[in-house]
């Protein structure tokens, strides 16, 4: 009988202690700049290092306000969470999946590594990085100012002189 | 208006491209141009290219790069080259890149490289006191004047050339040592890229103890037989001093000097030809060249191979392999292949023989000078913030001209202090046997494949 009422005594606090948390897992609400709300798993969101930090510190009662997400890049990246919450997918499968992400314009994936490093979110901010990489590459300088507006600031006899000393790197 | 992407993550991509995309990008504009110039980026560039190149090695998607010079084919140095190719996992062979050689490196051997970076030495002088740093992937070089030590005769120098990655730093470590016995102390002096000089190093004996020999004091080291050989995180050297062989090690991090213990007689009754320190399969071994006497073919190679199979641990020495082979010269093994074959250059030409069924393979490249083996192969930018173009063929041509002068009067002051040829030369390569880039003579450079 002493057995009994000690489990009683110390099981209605563990339960009440367990079901908040699994309300709390339930869901969290994200704002997006254009002031969607988003509700997600916690265990999804967290994968943001800023949500997460937000979480822990308990700020994330309310909606979490993401002024630097719009509505279409933050469901890219929700997407891309709830697909690496999942440990079940294998190697493969997931790889597929990420191949398949981040086939994007350059529009889209410059919102999505803006995103990614806003929210800190170390393998997608990996991925697109790389991504933005693979699409550089092979691009002539003309082309990465075209691309980014960056203003040529060299004279002309300062650029030529770079490629002067480099012209190995110019060739095709 | 879009938000500018912040610096940080600029760098991160930028670290991404490679070497040919970012010497592109430098005339982008002038900030463009100077965080890739910057020291800072450089040295973030070569971490996430190690990163990669390590996580390729575990996707096994090759079997590791060959490196080779070329052999003159016309007699004129401006046709030698440097190559690299990969070694595919169906055995062919696929080039990666070809650089030129500058000409001025012409009397210079290749001691090491590692990420990308070159480390060469004078091969004609023992002193070894000008050295070179190269980078072929964007054409720039340094040139570094060790210590020229106040000594007298009979002295050599052994150089080691590796990167610590604790301190992200490319250091040199030069030993001199006189090989008369006792005559003077053996001194030690390391460069750090970072820093860019050269500082005097103390040769502890701490570490030497326990070796059944009494009183071996390592200041008579009298001969340590460069260049040394990258592995584990320390340089490695065979060294000789008062009555015995051991392996001297040297931690690239916290510079510490080390002792390790050659396999109990393991040259009793081995008629020597060379010796090698080398890795095999992730292992530091011992790859000892004899005569093999009992053949009556004559000519023949036995190669012991001895596996130390605990590093630092003298017991866990191990006679893995005995190999009859044909006729090898010294400074015609250049180590082994990720898979354990050993890359010889012999009648046949380059091949690997794997020491377990005894295959040979015959590698099919051209005539090679020297040949190394390494596990990754990576371009980067170091020496891009601080070294000097290697340009059109005026510039080299002049560069040249003031080399050879500099080395005659160099030559002249050798001369005068002569030395004898020791009489333990015979187990390592034997000393003065040119090799490096120079054609056709058999090196005496021995390829360290760091990785």
């Amino acid at each position: 009988a002493i057995q009994s009422s000690r489990f009683s005594c110390v099981g209605f606090p563990l339960a009440y202690i367990f079901l908040a948390c699994k309300k709390k897992s339930m869901a969290l609400k994200l704002k997006s700049s254009d002031n969607k709300i988003f509700e997600v798993e916690e265990l999804v969101a967290v994968q943001s290092e800023t949500i997460k930090s937000l979480v822990e510190d308990g700020c994330a009662n309310n909606v979490i306000p993401l002024p630097n997400v719009d509505s279409k890049t933050l469901e890219l990246v929700l997407d891309w969470c709830k697909n690496h919450v999942d440990v079940k997918l294998d190697e493969e499968k997931l790889k597929e999946y990420e191949d398949k992400f981040i086939e994007v314009d350059l529009a889209v994936l410059y919102d999505l590594l803006m995103a990614a490093n806003y929210l800190n979110i170390k393998d997608l901010l990996n991925r697109a990085s790389q991504k933005v990489a693979d699409m550089l590459k092979g691009k002539k300088p003309e082309q990465i100012r075209e691309t980014f507006n960056i203003v040529n600031d060299f004279s002309p006899e300062e650029e030529e002189e770079i490629r002067k000393e480099n012209l190995w790197a110019f060739e095709e | 208006m879009r938000e500018r992407v912040p610096d940080d993550v600029v760098e991160d991509i930028l670290a991404r491209l490679p070497v040919k995309s970012l010497t592109r990008f430098r005339c982008v504009s002038k900030s463009c141009n100077s965080i890739i110039t910057d020291t800072t980026f450089i040295n973030k560039h070569v971490k996430l290219n190690l990163n990669q190149s390590e996580s390729s090695i575990s996707a096994n998607t090759h079997s590791g790069y060959l490196l080779y010079t070329t052999e003159d084919k016309d007699g004129s140095s401006s046709s030698k080259e440097l190559c690299t190719v990969v070694c595919n996992n169906d055995r062919t062979l696929t080039q990666v890149s070809r650089f030129e050689i500058p000409s001025f490196f012409d009397k210079y051997m290749i001691v090491a490289f590692c990420n990308g970076l070159f480390c060469l030495a004078s091969r004609k002088k023992e002193l070894c006191h000008i050295i070179y740093l190269w980078n072929p992937s964007i054409r720039m070089y340094k040139k570094l004047v060790a210590t020229r030590f106040n000594r007298k005769k009979n002295e050599r120098a052994a150089i080691g050339f590796a990167y610590d990655s604790l301190n992200n730093d490319f250091k040199i470590l030069r030993i001199v040592c006189n090989v008369m016995f006792n005559e003077s102390e053996a001194e030690a002096e390391i460069y750090t890229l970072s820093s860019d000089s050269w500082r005097k190093c103390v040769i502890s004996m701490q570490s030497l103890k326990g070796c059944e020999v009494t009183e071996p004091k390592l200041g008579t080291i009298s001969f340590v037989r460069g260049p040394f050989r990258f592995y584990n995180g320390a340089l490695h050297a065979l060294a000789y001093t008062s009555g015995y062989f051991f392996i001297l090690s040297f931690d690239i991090s916290d510079e510490s000097f080390h002792e390790i213990m050659m396999p109990h007689n393991h040259l009793d009754g081995v008629c020597i030809n060379f010796i090698e320190l080398e890795v095999y399969k992730g292992l530091l071994a011992d790859f000892v060249f004899a005569c093999d006497h009992g053949n009556e073919r004559g000519g023949r190679i036995l190669c012991h191979i001895w596996i130390m199979e605990k590093y630092g641990v003298a017991k866990s020495w191990t006679r893995k392999f005995v190999i009859p082979m044909e006729w090898v010269w010294a400074g015609n093994f250049f180590g082994c292949t990720n898979n354990g074959e050993l890359l010889i250059k012999n009648a046949t030409g380059l091949v690997s023989i794997d020491p377990e069924s005894q295959n040979q393979n015959i590698l099919d490249i051209e005539d090679a000078n020297w040949v190394a083996f390494s596990t990754n192969s990576m371009e980067s930018l170091v020496l891009l913030d601080e070294g000097s173009f290697i340009t059109q063929n005026v510039y080299r041509e002049r560069e040249r001209e003031r080399e050879r002068e500099r080395e005659r009067e160099e030559e002249e002051e050798e001369e005068k202090k002569n030395s004898n040829v020791c009489s333990m030369d015979d187990l390592g390569s034997a000393s003065g046997i040119g090799g490096g880039l120079d054609s056709g003579s058999n090196g005496d450079c021995h390829s360290r494949a760091t990785s």
